[in-house]
């Protein structure tokens, strides 16, 4: 029939349902009870068959049918605007929390490098077991022969260039230092990199007796040089070096990795830019891994030590796989050479995060954050799923009609599916443009702002967003659909309005307030734990005395001074320093605590009641004299080191810690024992109070501090003095009489130790937004669960009121009811939050992660909150007028 | 229990009639399907019958036409319902149908009954 275009048979089968309901009424404001009048008027409807037959009410899926079902689904929502809104913003906080993550974890590690045909270029580790080197860096990095090795044998690269981090310091009237790094002379060949003013690296910058020449990073051009294109030719100093600038790199041209370089150097600059026997000062000091480390220092230093990542791009017609199967092959040719070793290579998409050392704190935080973010989701969800249920009653009429009218149940599904998925794209697209939109906002003010990161929205991300939320809506949308299609037939047709499945529908939403409180309280309890964290944090006594502490590092290894004279520097600087008012102390140390360790493989020499001593790593330091009178850390037998100490013959002075003294020597007096740590001995001159040295949140282990070599020539200044304000200003004039030319780095130790603190915080702050937001989603998946169970019990609340019980009866009966998902909840999210609190436990500095004070707190808030969402229903319940509610259905 | 076809006197419409009852029925104003059904029943003292089979067909009918136009609001007794009314063109036609429908019941009623006819 030809209008049959113009209007849906679900529109139609509203007016039908709208015309028997009609009828039903007029039967009883004639007299009819209330199933007589719809059965009756179910009758008078008359053919029903005939009209089903002219509509083709069918149950065969069309194109059209999907589209009106889409329509029908879109007035009906702006019927329910409360409803609408309600679930597409809890959607939309969900997606848009997601987004944000995923956008987030897009750009770090998903997205290919902004280079021309990004997806070519791969970065590649290896992994060595039973291989003694010297590691500057992290452990995955190789030697130049072995570099040369690769690139000679690949087939699968069309390029292979490697690079190392390099500090740099350019010596002007203020020195300032920068970013550098140390590349193989292809390098920007095999980035495809352009040099937009001079040129790239030659084959011959690369050779031993190479030129010194550097290309500048386009930031650095325009920030030393004012954009000045006369600049190539002209030569700057580094490391009071001079370098010749020969390009300037593309402004679009960063780095790799998430911050960008200043200049980039040939490799074979690297023994002349880095003098006097300090090397790479990378993100992560090395040291001499593997057992067998005599043998292996007897290697060419060039095979010895391992400094360079590799980053190489695919030839078009080669995969990743490929490419991994043939670097495998040649490592494994090379592992003849070194007996014993065996390599393997691992070749990953070059993104973002891919050059950078992952530490596992990071690791562990990002995992909690994608965990509190699954876990918002799931809220968001559960919270439409609370909705949908909750509009299954208003519908179930609907439903009844249609299903009378002979639709079957999957097609009746398949409408009400429609509805969530209505939901889901619009939930969808607002979380989507709220999770695009928001890092843009919040980057700048991060401290990682100068960061490479490319948030802007792609397909990818679209799609991600729109999968998620259509899956949600799916999955979540299903249990309520089912639910308000599990209809006894013969009960709609008696017009019972309990109709079937009303148990189960309670029961269900039961369960879903009950979850809702569950997942609430464990991301509260978290976000209160990290709070209690940080403010205990503030409390925590790390051993020193941290106020007055101000430490100094010079680049005098930058700059070209010898082990002697490093030290000398030092010597000289020290004793200045120390005549200065107002300074109590001073010291030098390898490094300020908390900063980085070394660690050795430990053997005790004479007796000792660990079993274990012999085969574990001990961690150490180096410190000078008057470093514990200096950090405020007391020695509690035998001495602190003195000036001799420094060029004490082996077996070096030790200073070992209390936890250190009592497991290897307890009972008896540690001071005069000896051990081995890595490739030196040590006899033990004193007992230091434990102090923290590895990380602010927990005890040291056992830890030992070294007599610092009169030879070291990397060194730091600790100074103690009551004019805090004056110091900075003092040492740094200081040094630059000394050495105009060194780059000073001054901080106060209390500053660093409020850093150590940052990622704490971060953390804490999120659980704890998304704790709040977490309750705000269970207050209301509450609200509507009391309201609907208030609705369903009108009739019997009409009774009772009518036979004279109090409203103060009727909001007990209904929050009574209510308290049970509530109470459930929170005993199952007690059980969740302990799990939670176990994982977060390394975070926690030291806090019990049962912290009474958190969980009982969190638990009162969550009551709290559960139950103003409850009393408001309730106070409505007992204002039911009984003589409305008891006529009305 | 009052039901519709409880009573067997009631009359059957004539084809083409139904169109016309709408019309009129609409004509006092916008109704919903049951509502024109309930009227057209009590006005004719409940002697027609309004199957609901065929008031929706031409209900459709009519609004194809062009005559009727539809749309969704809320009943007296607080329900959602189409409602129906009349458009310009319905009016027209309902004045052509009425004048039709006289002149048809003028001439059947010649026939069976001539000695009015002249009077």
């Amino acid at each position: 029939m030809f209008w049959r275009r113009n209007r849906s048979e679900l529109d139609f089968a509203d007016e039908i349902e709208s015309h028997i309901h009609h009828e039903a009424d007029q039967l009883m404001r004639e007299g009819a009870t209330e199933a007589d009048a719809f059965a009756a008027a179910r009758r008078t409807f008359g053919n029903v068959a005939r009209a089903r037959e002219t509509y083709d009410i069918t149950n065969r899926f069309r194109l059209v049918q999907v589209f009106e079902d889409f329509r029908y689904s879109l007035r009906t929502l702006r019927l329910a605007p409360g409803f609408a809104i309600a679930g597409i913003a809890s959607l939309s906080v969900g997606i848009a929390f997601n987004t944000a993550l995923f956008s987030t974890l897009y750009a770090l590690v998903l997205r290919p490098l902004p280079l021309p045909d990004g997806d070519q270029v791969v970065m590649i580790y290896h992994d060595f077991k039973n291989f003694t080197r010297q590691v500057n860096g992290s452990l995955d990095r190789i030697s130049h022969p072995e570099y040369l090795n690769h690139r000679t044998h690949t087939r699968t690269l069309q390029g292979l260039a490697a690079y190392a981090d390099i500090g740099l310091t350019v010596n002007a009237d203020v020195p300032v230092g920068a970013a550098g790094l140390l590349v193989s002379c292809n390098y920007f060949q095999v980035l495809r990199v352009a040099v937009v003013l001079g040129r790239g690296f030659s084959a011959g910058e690369c050779e031993s007796d190479g030129d010194a020449v550097a290309v500048l990073g386009h930031g650095f051009w325009q920030r030393r040089f004012g954009g000045d294109v006369t600049v190539l030719g002209k030569t700057v100093t580094l490391n009071r070096q001079s370098v010749k600038v020969i390009g300037v790199a593309d402004p679009s041209f960063g780095s790799t990795g998430l911050r960008p370089h200043d200049l980039w150097l040939p490799l074979t600059m690297r023994v002349r830019l880095a003098t006097g026997g300090g090397l790479l000062q990378g993100p992560m000091q090395g040291g001499v891994v593997g057992p067998n480390w005599r043998a292996a220092a007897e290697r060419p230093a060039d095979h010895y030590e391992s400094w360079l990542q590799l980053i190489g791009r695919l030839q078009p017609d080669q995969t990743i796989e490929a490419a991994r199967t043939e670097l495998n092959a040649t490592a494994r040719r090379a592992d003849a050479e070194y007996p014993g070793r065996s390599s393997s290579v691992s070749v990953y998409p070059a993104t973002r995060l891919s050059g950078v050392d992952v530490h596992e704190e990071r690791t562990v935080g990002s995992l909690i954050v994608i965990g509190i973010g699954a876990l918002i989701v799931m809220m968001a969800c559960l919270n439409l799923m609370n909705l949908l249920l909750a509009r299954a009653p208003a519908r179930q009429r609907a439903v009844r009609i249609r299903l009378a009218l002979g639709a079957s149940r999957a097609r009746v599904i398949s409408l009400l599916m429609m509805e969530s998925l209505v939901l889901a794209v619009f939930g969808g697209l607002a979380g989507l443009a709220i999770g695009t939109w928001v890092p843009r906002f919040i980057l700048p003010h991060l401290p990682a702002r100068d960061m490479q990161l490319d948030f802007s929205p792609d397909l990818r991300m679209f799609a991600y967003a729109l999968i998620v939320s259509m899956l949600s809506a799916l999955v979540f949308g299903l249990t309520p659909a089912l639910e308000s299609t599990r209809v006894d037939l013969a009960a709609a047709l008696r017009g019972d309005s309990a109709g079937g499945g009303r148990r189960t529908g309670m029961r269900l939403r039961h369960s879903v307030v009950a979850l809702q409180i569950a997942g609430s309280l464990a991301l509260l309890v978290v976000a209160g734990l990290f709070i209690r964290a940080v403010l205990r944090a503030d409390a925590i006594d790390p051993g020193y005395i941290v106020s007055g502490i101000h430490s100094f590092n010079a680049d005098v290894g930058r700059q070209g001074y010898d082990n002697a004279g490093a030290a000398a520097f030092y010597r000289e600087l020290e004793a200045r320093v120390r005549a200065l008012p107002g300074v109590h102390s001073t010291a030098l140390s390898k490094r300020l605590p908390m900063r980085g360790r070394s660690t050795g493989e430990l053997e005790i020499f004479g007796p000792t009641p660990d079993p274990a001593a012999g085969y574990r790593q001990i961690d150490y330091t180096m410190v000078g004299a008057g470093y514990f009178e200096t950090m405020g850390v007391p020695i509690l037998r035998g001495r602190g080191f003195t000036e001799m100490d420094a060029r004490a013959p082996e077996p070096t002075p030790a200073v070992v810690n209390v936890t250190m003294a009592d497991r290897f020597w307890p009972g008896t007096n540690a001071v005069g024992r000896r051990f081995r740590a890595g490739t030196r001995q040590y006899e033990v001159v004193g007992v230091a109070r434990n102090a923290r040295n590895i990380t602010l949140s927990r005890p040291d282990p056992p830890f030992f501090y070294a007599a610092l070599a009169a030879t070291d020539v990397d060194q730091t200044l600790v100074v103690r003095t009551a004019e805090t304000a004056a110091i900075a200003p003092s040492v740094t004039r200081i040094v630059r009489e000394l050495d105009a030319d060194l780059l000073l780095r001054s901080n106060s130790f209390a500053e660093l130790m409020q850093n150590r603190l940052t990622s704490a915080r971060v953390t804490g702050w999120i659980a704890s937004i998304v704790g709040v937001l977490a309750t705000l989603l269970a207050a209301m998946g509450v609200y509507g669960a009391i309201d609907y169970a208030a609705g369903q019990r009108k009739h019997e609340i009409g009774v009772r009121l009518a036979l004279g019980a109090t409203p103060r009866d009727v909001v007990k009966l209904v929050l009574r009811d209510g308290a049970t998902p509530v109470v459930l909840g929170l005993v199952g999210g007690i059980g969740l939050a302990i799990a939670g609190a176990q994982f977060v436990r390394g975070m926690l500095y030291g806090l019990n992660p049962l912290d009474p004070v958190a969980f009982v707190g969190m638990i009162a808030l969550l009551a709290t909150t559960a139950f103003l969402a409850m009393y408001r229903p309730a106070r409505r319940a007992a204002r039911l007028d009984p003589s409305v509610t008891l006529r009305s259905d | 229990m009052p039901t519709r076809n409880a009573g067997t006197e009631r009359d059957a419409l004539l084809q083409g009639t139904l169109d016309l009852l709408i019309l009129r029925t609409l004509a006092g104003g916008p109704e919903h399907g049951q509502g024109i059904a309930r009227a057209i029943g009590q006005k004719s003292a409940d002697a027609l019958l309004v199957e609901h089979g065929s008031l929706y067909p031409a209900l459709q009918r009519l609004e194809a036409k062009g005559l009727v136009r539809a749309k969704w609001g809320v009943s007296l007794n607080n329900r959602r319902a189409r409602f129906y009314e009349l458009t310009a063109l319905g009016k027209r036609q309902l004045v052509q149908e009425e004048e039709r429908w006289w002149r048809l019941v003028e001439a059947v009623g010649r026939i069976l009954r001539p000695e009015l006819a002249g009077g």
